[in-house]
């Protein structure tokens, strides 16, 4: 085949690959959503046909239109290292892994440069099946440091001599010192004490202004998720305590709202206008029993057996 | 009745004095002015009541006309007014000393899902918020009522006796509670319940006796691990069964008797099963042998039946777990006699 006969063959075999770089985009995008990785950013495309043509005559392939395995492309760049296999799963999960090629393995040492993950997948079902997409998960600094480079070093590697090649992979190193202090930012930020707080808090406050505007946050809020709340969860289902909400304040949406708009201008109740009413209901759905016990250890029980009554669930109060 | 308590919210309110006679009724042309913090304020003390309530449904056999009239503002809100009248003077004329006089409050209620009931409450005057007679928004003579915030927290306002009522079929079905009745259930039986509503208990009370204590031994031996918890609460059960109050109320028996962890799965249990789980008038009638043994019935076939008086630490029976899922029962006792069976 060819150079005009393999470019004709590509560009017809083109909006196949579109489709399929947009199908895994979306599916990934959407596991993305379901898992709660909210700060993972995915696009797509197909190789254009000068990319195509290029590579094939570069790397002298043999059958290019079968051998290319990124005609349909799929990036996602993850905040932190710490999503990878987390990442790499959750693709695991959804796709066939034809081919898993770590940048870094074909590292030495003494050697800098790209050090993303790259799987080739292949949706299971459908009518693309088979077909491969390569899915490139790369760290922002990564990211930042390929996109540079590949215009420079890859695409055009005859025009910058060995001084100014050297001081572009002497950024990449600075990237991977990104990471690994990124990194341990933020592992010790999420094993910090008030980390779970502050993550429940700004769960809470998110559903809390879906029902009103009402909003009073303090260092009571804190307090009251630290040492009364939050305990009532196991680690598990702190782990994914913003699903839990979102699924409690979704299925109780209409008696959210309806007890909102019934104390919108009713402020006897200090603990209804706070982002923290929304677990007092889930945990007093759950067993107000075990919250009430918990509650008594730090803070009048009247307070929440007025929650209760509000809500609907009467809190039988143990003598201490 | 299963209702979602949290869905209450009192809508129309209208309020009348009722006096022991000979003072006369001083009913109300118009409907209270509702704000939306007196109409939370209400709500509030509704589910208060009437989650020591109890479930009731109209007596066939009482001539009281309260039924037919709560029936006629289920299915005639705009009678409101003229209605709650007549049962203003209906309670007028049934109330005698002892019974304390009080405020009648007649409330069209939303119970959610677009569903409304009608509540009855009798409120002690004069605590938690003032009511005086003048005239409404629309200038009709009404009880115009003020909402004295700083009173509501210390809860001083007493409902004296509340119920709440929907429609079911061509009649109602309801729930009603009473704070007077004390130790008297007598008192809610005969004069607010039969003699006021035209009420009965939905559910007999030796009935409903019978199925908390069958379904409690239910959840204490299939739900309950532990040898010393499990004869903790049957005999906890056995001494509610005893115990000189005319009411069950199964949150606090769990409260008072369970571990926190059995508390909810218990309750949880019972409403799975259709018990009462707040208010339950007592009556032994079905189970008077219950409270004199306690049955230990072993895999091997050994059977031990014992006082429960006669168990518990430093009584001659005592109870402990033992390995493998196995309970360790002494008995420490002179002993009387021995003989084979089948004699």
């Amino acid at each position: 085949m060819n150079t005009a006969e393999l470019r004709d063959a590509y560009v017809a075999e083109r909006p196949r690959f579109i489709r399929l770089a947009k199908a895994v985009e979306r599916s990934l995008g959407s596991a993305l959503r379901a898992a709660g990785f909210t700060q993972v950013a995915v696009t797509s495309r197909a190789k254009d046909v000068q990319s195509f043509v290029r590579k094939a005559l570069l790397k002298h392939y043999a059958d290019p239109l079968n051998d290319i395995q990124d005609k349909a492309g799929v990036r996602a760049i993850i905040p932190y290292r710490q999503y990878e296999s987390e990442f790499e799963t959750l693709v695991q999960n959804r796709f066939t892994i034809l081919d898993r090629i770590d940048k870094r393995a074909e590292l030495s040492e003494d050697q800098f440069g790209y050090m993303g993950l790259h799987l080739v997948v292949a949706q299971k079902t459908g009518s693309n099946a088979g077909l491969p997409c390569e899915v490139q998960i790369r760290t922002r600094a990564e990211d930042a440091w390929a996109s540079m480079s590949h215009a420079m070093l890859y695409k055009r590697p005859d025009i910058l001599g060995n001084a100014e090649r050297r001081q572009i992979f002497r950024l990449s190193a600075l990237a991977e010192l990104f990471d690994k202090e990124g990194d341990g930012a933020w592992t010790a930020f999420h094993e910090a004490p008030g980390y779970m707080a502050a993550v429940a808090a700004d769960v809470l406050e998110r559903g809390f202004f879906r029902f009103t505007g009402r909003l009073r946050v303090d260092a009571l809020t804190s307090e009251v998720l630290k040492t009364v709340l939050l305990p009532g969860y196991t680690i598990e289902e702190l782990s994914s305590i913003s699903t839990l909400m979102e699924q409690y304040l979704s299925e109780n949406q209409a008696k959210i709202q309806d007890v909102f708009r019934r104390y919108r201008n009713d402020d006897r109740h200090t603990f209804l206008q706070r982002p923290e009413a929304l677990m007092i209901f889930e945990q007093l759905d759950r067993d107000p029993f075990d919250l009430e016990r918990r509650w008594r250890t730090r803070y009048p029980s009247v307070d929440l057996r007025v929650m209760g009554d509000v809500w609907g669930v009467p809190v039988a109060v143990e003598s201490a | 009745m299963e209702l979602d308590y949290g869905r209450l919210s009192v809508e129309r309110v209208v309020l009348h004095d009722v006096p022991l006679a000979p003072l006369g009724v001083v009913l109300s042309e118009g409907e209270t002015d509702l704000d939306q913090a007196l109409a939370n304020y209400f709500d509030e003390r509704l589910r208060m009541s009437l989650r020591k309530g109890f479930d009731i449904e109209p007596d066939p056999e009482s001539a009281s006309t309260t039924p037919v009239l709560i029936r006629g503002i289920l299915d005639t809100p705009s009678e409101l007014v003229s209605t709650s009248q007549r049962l203003a003077q209906h309670l007028h004329s049934v109330q005698k000393a002892p019974v304390s006089p009080g405020l009648l409050v007649v409330a069209v209620t939303r119970i959610g899902d677009g569903r409304r009931g009608l509540a009855l409450l009798k409120l002690e005057r004069e605590s938690g918020m003032r009511a005086e007679r003048g005239t409404n928004q629309t200038g009709e003579r009404a009880f115009t009522v003020d909402l004295i915030k700083s009173l509501i927290f210390t809860d001083r306002l007493r409902v004296f006796k509340a119920a709440l009522f929907i429609p079911s079929g061509t009649s109602i079905a309801g729930r009603a509670s009473d704070h007077q009745a004390g130790h008297d259930v007598a008192d809610l039986a005969f004069f607010f319940l039969r003699t006021f509503l035209g009420c009965r208990l939905a559910v007999a009370p030796e009935t409903a006796t019978r199925d908390w204590y069958e379904l409690t031994e239910s959840f204490i031996n299939a739900r309950v691990a532990d040898a010393v918890d499990k004869t903790t609460y049957q005999l906890a059960a056995l001494t509610e069964l005893k115990s000189n109050s005319p009411q069950i109320d199964a949150r606090q028996f769990a409260t008072a008797y369970f571990k926190t962890e059995h508390r909810q799965p218990y309750l949880r249990f019972l409403g799975e099963q259709g018990v009462a789980t707040e208010g339950l008038v007592k009556s032994l009638a079905l189970l008077k042998n219950a409270t004199q043994r306690v049955l230990y019935d072993f895999r091997s076939g050994i059977r031990v039946l014992a006082d429960p008086d006669m168990i518990g630490p430093d009584k001659p029976v005592t109870v402990e777990d033992a390995d493998l899922g196995r309970t360790k029962l002494s008995i420490v006792d002179a002993l009387n006699r021995i003989r084979s069976g089948g004699r």
